[in-house]
């Protein structure tokens, strides 16, 4: 799966999870909870709408500490992108 | 006048410990009364299953014929682990430093009696009871369900050399019909997780499927929180045929799992203070229509109580729980909920507010002393 297709899906998720929160300076090297705000319960919904949107399912809690580690899981265990 | 300290042993005397506040506070007007009835039954050991592990005494200070000052001496034995803890609570006294230091010395005299080496309060009994000095908000009506007291208590207490044992914050959310961004991901925790909030007919019918197990839960949920003991059967059935009948279904969400087992309850209340003000603390002979009126149409709740089963904590079951709440507050013109008191490291409940706008309301505080 496209690396950079991944990336613009993600942070259209994390527009839905904080709509008033300004994603442009996001990289992948931006930290969860340091850099875009996240807290547990955010984190919580992120991989629920990503396994809602990619099709899969995550194994345990997922432990993920920048935006560049969740691309990564996304484009290893991805198989489709759900409308 | 030298003051005088009386163990209270009669009916007369206990009447005479529950009104004192009622004449202490009656220009007070963010004071709240307790309601009479509550508070003869919580001294009541027939009545109140926390003496089964509880031993208690109150006391009344006088200087002359007057009435100056009250406390309760506690001890609850399943609470008191590694230390041997005396509970203050129902504490009381006229701006006099006196009568401070005659009704601690006594609960210290009555605490080392029985081995005590530690003073803490002001605490009920168990959680359910009213717990912790205010510190800040003086400048708001006080919830119903806290203690309210006059700025002194506090500055009077470190004076005796009395320490912050711990603190406790309470903030008021204030709802709008805007719903938070969360909300639209509920249908995700409900279907990964297979939970849901039920709607249920009645709070009897609640009651009876539910009502024993969220109390255990209760139980399970809140073990790691200091000074907490559990609720033992006697005591959840009291407070199910006591008080959860009388819980308005619209402010009760509980989440459940697939096998329809309870995993998370919130519960509130619309806020009786005002009506229990009007009424004196005296549901007779016309106090209850004041507090019938305040469970049929307010703007503001208070939340009571909020768990969840350890082993469903890290899967938002408070987003579901909220939602089901806030649907209900917008229905019923509810726009503020004064949340219950938090530990202030309590961290993993205070983020779950983080969604909405609260302001901050009230600080109590809870103190120790070695004895």
């Amino acid at each position: 799966m496209e690396r950079e297709k991944v990336f613009e899906e993600l942070k259209g998720i994390l527009k839905l999870i904080k709509p008033s929160s300004d994603f442009t300076n996001v990289n992948e090297d931006s930290q969860l909870v340091r850099d875009v705000g996240l807290d547990s319960l955010t984190i919580l919904l992120l991989s629920l709408a990503i396994e809602n949107k990619f099709g899969f399912k995550f194994e345990g809690t997922p432990k993920f500490e920048t935006v560049g580690q969740v691309i990564d899981y996304i484009c290893s265990n991805a198989t489709t992108i759900n409308p | 006048m030298s003051i005088r300290i009386e163990k209270v042993e009669s009916h007369k005397q206990l009447k005479k410990f529950v009104a004192f506040p009622l004449h202490l506070y009656k220009d007070c007007e963010n004071w709240v009364p307790a309601l009479e009835g509550d508070e003869y039954d919580t001294f009541n050991p027939e009545k109140n299953g926390a003496y089964d592990f509880c031993e208690a005494d109150c006391f009344l200070a006088y200087r002359g014929d007057e009435i100056v000052g009250r406390v309760a001496a506690i001890i609850n034995h399943k609470a008191n682990k590694d230390m041997k803890k005396v509970r203050f609570g129902w504490l009381d006294f006229i701006e006099d430093e006196e009568v401070l230091q005659a009704l601690m010395d006594t609960v210290v005299a009555w605490g080392k009696q029985r081995g005590c080496t530690e003073i803490i309060g002001p605490w009920g009994f168990t959680d359910m009871d009213k717990e912790g000095l205010l510190v800040e908000g003086y400048e708001n009506l006080s919830p119903f369900t806290c203690l309210y007291n006059f700025p002194y208590y506090g500055t009077m207490l470190e004076k005796l050399g009395y320490v912050k044992d711990v603190d406790w914050t309470q903030s008021i959310l204030l709802l709008t019909d805007e719903m938070p961004p969360s909300y639209q991901f509920a249908h995700l925790i409900e279907e990964r997780f297979n939970v849901h909030v039920v709607q249920p007919e009645s709070m009897k019918q609640m009651n009876k499927q539910y009502g024993m197990e969220i109390f255990h839960m209760y139980n399970e949920a809140f073990a790691p929180l200091m000074g907490f003991s559990p609720l033992t059967d006697k005591q959840i059935k009291n407070y199910l045929d006591t008080y959860v009948p009388i819980l308005d279904k619209d402010f009760v969400a509980v989440a459940v799992n697939g096998e329809d087992k309870p995993i998370g309850f919130l519960f509130c209340v619309p806020s009786l203070s005002k009506a229990v003000k009007k009424a004196n603390g005296r549901l007779f002979p016309f106090g209850f229509i004041h507090i019938l009126k305040a469970l049929k149409k307010n703007d503001t709740l208070e939340a009571l109580i909020i768990g969840v089963d350890p082993k469903y904590q890290s899967c938002g079951i408070p987003l579901l729980m909220f939602k089901y709440l806030h649907e209900n507050c917008i229905k019923r013109g509810v726009d503020k909920i004064i949340l219950n008191p938090q530990l202030e490291e309590n961290y993993k409940v205070q983020s779950l507010y983080s969604d909405y706008h609260t302001e901050p309301f009230m600080r109590r505080r809870a103190y120790k002393k070695a004895i």
